[in-house]
């Protein structure tokens, strides 16, 4: 999700019809820039190289969101949609409409990934069914330490970073009632939003980073040199 | 003689047919394949390029979207469905990614910032 306005103009998105490496190229219809979904940044247009501004958002079950949100409101479906038009897809060994760019096998063609990466090239997958054994890691990305919670029965996966203050902090997941614990000041934590919510330091929230539900192929293609997070 | 000549006609068009085939095959080779259209430049410097599957909204985005209660979206949502949610300054909304799928983008405005929701 991204914040449509920028520089006090407000922009309204459509689809380009266009591609890069199988994402969705979109187009504003103020300018007829384009813009890739994936980087949130114009590639080509009168505002190439503006960048969006990401807006936090949640990857989750309508039963998981309504729960935490009573007073939500959800988006008129009008009786239709009630199958994805991609089930077929997902469970196929077809890749996207273009060819994939990179040879990268380490992991299954449409394995679903949890993907994060800093603007100096840094990357890091991490397979489902890897956060599925391990639904917190506590890593590295660059020089920024951060922390990657999987809360499986929402089906979502969030990426923060855990530094406070200066602090580094090192969190163990509680997936009875979706908490974290810090080992350095034993603050415990709402995991869904990253904040503290009982200790010292209560009151403090982990700063989200944005992370990419994907498929390998895809994700392999625009990080080449991505890691990949396998359980110890 | 006339009956030789209806006989040879058949035979003549199949051999126009594939002499016109063979001539445009090119053509028709290069229509059948996505255009490669702009070089942009990936963020790592690479270059990629942007290539044209569908026309501009072929896939139409929505972009008037109307939302419902909890209690009129259950008869339309299962607690199961796959959902992109958001809260703004108290304004939280549920976009079904079955839907979502079907447009790719809805512009939106979430506690009074516009915001576009992307799949």
């Amino acid at each position: 999700m991204y914040a449509r306005e920028i520089d006090g103009r407000v922009y309204e998105f459509g689809v380009s019809g266009k591609l890069i490496m199988n994402v969705l190229v979109m187009y504003d219809r103020q300018t007829e820039t384009h813009w890739s979904q994936l980087l949130g940044e114009a590639v080509e247009g009168e505002l190439h190289g503006t960048r969006l501004e990401f807006v936090q958002s949640w990857f989750t079950t309508w039963g998981e969101w309504k729960e935490r949100y009573p007073h939500t409101v959800a988006l008129d479906k009008d009786g239709a949609y009630q199958t994805d038009n991609y089930t077929s897809y997902y469970n196929s060994s077809d890749t996207g409409i273009i060819n994939e760019t990179v040879d990268d096998d380490r992991l299954a063609s449409k394995e679903f990934v949890l993907g994060i990466a800093d603007d100096e090239g840094n990357a890091i997958a991490y397979p489902f069914p890897e956060l599925q054994q391990q639904s917190i890691v506590n890593d590295t990305l660059g020089d920024d330490p951060v922390l990657v919670v999987f809360i499986s029965d929402a089906t979502t996966g969030l990426a923060y970073r855990r530094e406070v203050n200066g602090q580094t902090l090192t969190f163990i997941y509680n997936p009875d009632d979706e908490t974290l614990v810090d080992n350095e000041t034993g603050t415990i934590w709402d995991a869904w939003r990253g904040l503290a919510i009982e200790g010292e330091l209560d009151g403090h929230v982990l700063r989200r980073i944005h992370s990419t539900r994907s498929f390998w192929f895809g994700w392999k293609d625009w990080y080449p040199d991505t890691q990949i997070f396998t359980v110890p | 003689m006339r009956e030789k000549l209806i006989h040879w006609l058949p035979i003549v068009g199949i051999i126009g047919i594939c002499g016109l085939l063979i001539i445009f095959y090119e053509n028709i080779v290069e229509l059948l394949q996505p255009r490669q259209d702009v070089s942009v430049v990936s963020q790592d410097g690479r270059n990629v390029e942007m290539q044209t599957v569908l026309s501009r909204d072929a896939i139409q985005s929505i972009d008037n979207p109307r939302f419902v209660s909890v209690e009129q979206a259950n008869r339309d949502y299962r607690d199961s469905e796959l959902v992109m949610g958001v809260e703004i300054n108290g304004d939280a909304r549920a976009y079904s990614v079955p839907m979502l799928s079907r447009h790719e983008i809805v512009n939106d405005v979430v506690g009074e910032q516009p915001i576009a929701v992307t799949w």
